[in-house]
């Protein structure tokens, strides 16, 4: 078992979901983050217009999956295809082992708990 | 034990305030001539009051002089429409404020909305707009109309006279009845009282808008008696100086007698009301010092269609603060219309275009502080310059409350919502601005000669302008900058909110309330 945490810009959500979801993950927890890293932050307007000053963080979101380990390099290669521009603020994908995992409901563990 | 205080801050104000209006509604009561049911008969009305408009009928009735319904409903409209600008002010700078200041802003301005009306009846309208009749009075009103005494909602002031011959029966509907029972002077055409009732929404607006410079940092409590001891020791002043009768309207200012301009023109409130609220603020910002983490951390307005909804408002709220400020409906009051328009809608293109051309986008925050630069610059020149003058005034205001917003910046004066910039800044250079652009070619009196005129009379007016503004900013950084010095020594632990308080915000920190509630 593996935990995804695949970081992206906001506007690309919808895509890197729906690339994770059709490559196999059976589900998926979304966080909005803010964050700072290699991605250009955006200039925002101040002082009544007067002046700009570039923002503190990027919006970022945050999507985890749990995935089988054979699962693995099919789902990040997909979320590659889609969020790929080769520019600095694409985001990451942070890949870590899980220990285990339990389904509330039906008390089953691991793969059979997802 | 902090609650304590303030607590019993707020009662002793309500009990203050409670007892000065059951003592002047007694004063009142006690005049011979007195109001309210003293005199059996039709005359029952009459307040004795040797500045209104009575006549006697044969049988010895005092009747109050015929008042223009037409004036009247606009007036009653205009007054309607001013009062409105004061929750718009409070949208604009809740959108302009950070999130967890929203409740504080809001709740300023209505809490300054019921003070200051009730300061207007108990005193507030006395002060400023008092009859005249000791020297002293060159420098505040009288205490006559305490508590609205000797203020009529039937007749209007001036003295009787022929209502084909009044001061302005050129205008009037009056000049078509034939009788004698017309006011001569202005403004005759409507109740006392409903000229009470206008002014006084123009004395509620005014500290409302000082506010701007002290959110995110000055105690509730502490705004409230500062908004009592502001009115009555600037706002109340200024305007009797200029308005009531004082020494900027009663020729001591009058360079050379043998000319006709002799006192300082401000039709709607240009320093009365734009140059002692901007400096006031810029008062109030340099003694509160800066916001914590002011220039480190983004303060960035908090929802962009609250502020540009509040500035709409305040333009069409401005259609009754000056147009109304002829207190009449006539040609006047449809010029001011006009200039009032022009002059907002230049100040939006011309601050959007600078913002554009400096920074490299168009800011709609900036257009809606252009809006507000271009009213307020127009305000004290609306019934005196004709609409190509009020374009050039409206060019003037964007760029010179640009160049104003920019400059505090780069001072980190910090005064939060740019009142100093817009609103003290505009009404300066309105108010000098009238000495130049105002036209003769408005009133038919010919009153109103301006600096562009190339005449000796212009440049008597452009100088008195200039004495006039210089004054009022003098004196209202002077005063207001006392004021909150002694107001901060005094005040246990100070008038600014602990840095623990201003971290968490004043919604929460000072009045318990969120804004924005997601749960």
């Amino acid at each position: 078992m593996k935990r995804l945490e695949t970081i992206v810009k906001s506007d690309r959500l919808s895509d890197v979901v729906h690339a994770i979801r059709s490559a196999g993950a059976k589900g998926v927890t979304v966080t909005s983050i803010k964050g700072q890293g290699s991605g250009e932050r955006p200039m925002l307007r101040s002082g009544r217009g007067t002046t700009q000053f570039r923002a503190e963080y990027n919006n970022m979101e945050s999507v985890m999956a749990i995935v089988d380990d054979s699962e693995v390099d099919k789902i990040v290669s997909a979320i590659n295809q889609s969020c790929y521009t080769g520019k600095s603020g694409d985001g990451l994908v942070i890949i870590t082992d899980v220990v285990q995992v339990v389904n509330i409901a039906s008390k089953k563990t691991n793969s059979e708990a997802l | 034990m902090k609650n304590q205080k303030a607590f019993l801050i707020v009662m002793f104000t309500l009990v203050s305030v409670v007892s000065v209006t059951a003592m002047a509604q007694a004063y009142a009561q006690s005049t011979s001539d007195g109001m309210d049911g003293y005199v059996i008969g039709t005359s029952g009305i009459y307040t004795g009051n040797p500045n209104e408009c009575w006549y006697s009928d044969d049988d010895g009735n005092m009747l109050p002089c015929r008042i223009d319904t037409g004036d009247t409903a606009f007036m009653l409209m205009a007054t309607s429409l001013v009062l409105l600008m004061s929750p718009a002010v409070a949208v604009f700078y809740g959108g302009l404020a950070r999130s967890k200041n929203v409740v504080n802003v809001f709740g300023m301005t209505l809490i300054i909305m019921g003070i200051a009306a009730v300061q207007w009846l108990t005193f507030g309208y006395s002060l400023t707009f008092g009859p005249n009749d000791a020297p002293g009075n060159a420098f505040m009103g009288s205490l006559d109309y305490v508590g609205f005494n000797s203020v009529s909602h039937y007749a209007p002031l001036g003295s009787v006279g022929p209502c084909g011959d009044t001061a302005s029966a050129a205008y009037q509907m009056n000049a078509m009845v034939d009788a004698d029972q017309c006011s001569q002077d202005w403004p005759g055409t409507i109740p006392h009282m409903l000229f009470a009732a206008f002014q006084g929404t123009f004395a509620i607006i005014t500290p409302i808008l000082i506010i701007g410079a002290v959110v995110d940092r000055m105690k509730f409590s502490a705004v409230l008696i500062f908004v009592i001891v502001w009115s009555t020791f600037v706002y109340y002043p200024v305007a009797h100086w200029i308005w009531g009768g004082g020494f900027m309207a009663d020729g001591t200012l009058d360079l050379d007698p043998s000319l006709a301009p002799s006192s300082v023109l401000d039709f709607a409130g240009g320093a009365v009301v734009h140059i002692t609220a901007g400096f006031a603020a810029l008062a109030a910002a340099l003694v509160l010092g800066r916001r914590m983490g002011l220039g480190k951390i983004p303060m960035e307005p908090h929802n962009v269609p609250m502020c540009v909804l509040g500035a709409g408002l305040l333009w069409f709220g401005w259609f009754g603060f000056n147009p109304g400020s002829e207190v009449m409906a006539d040609g006047i009051s449809v010029s001011a219309w006009m200039a009032t328009n022009i002059a907002a809608g230049m100040g939006t293109v011309t601050w959007v275009l600078l913002s554009w051309a400096h920074t490299g986008k168009p800011s709609i925050i900036g257009a809606a502080t252009g809006t507000i630069a271009g009213l307020g610059t127009i305000t004290p020149a609306s019934g005196w310059v004709g609409p190509m003058g009020a374009l050039i005034i409206g060019i003037a205001a964007g760029a010179v409350c640009y160049g104003a917003v920019a400059y505090k910046n780069a001072k980190q004066w910090d005064d939060a919502l740019d009142v100093w910039g817009v609103h003290g800044m505009g009404g300066l250079t309105g108010t000098i601005l009238t000495g130049t652009f105002a036209s003769p070619h408005i009133w038919d009196t010919g009153d109103g000669i301006g600096a562009w005129t190339g005449t000796a009379e212009g440049m008597e007016q452009q100088g008195i302008q200039i004495i006039g503004a210089v004054i009022t900013v003098g004196y209202t950084l002077a005063v207001t900058f006392s004021i909150l010095k002694v107001m901060d020594l005094v005040w246990p632990g100070g008038i600014r909110v602990t840095p623990r308080e201003e971290e968490i915000g004043l919604d929460l920190a000072q009045h318990g309330e969120r804004a924005y509630v997601n749960e």
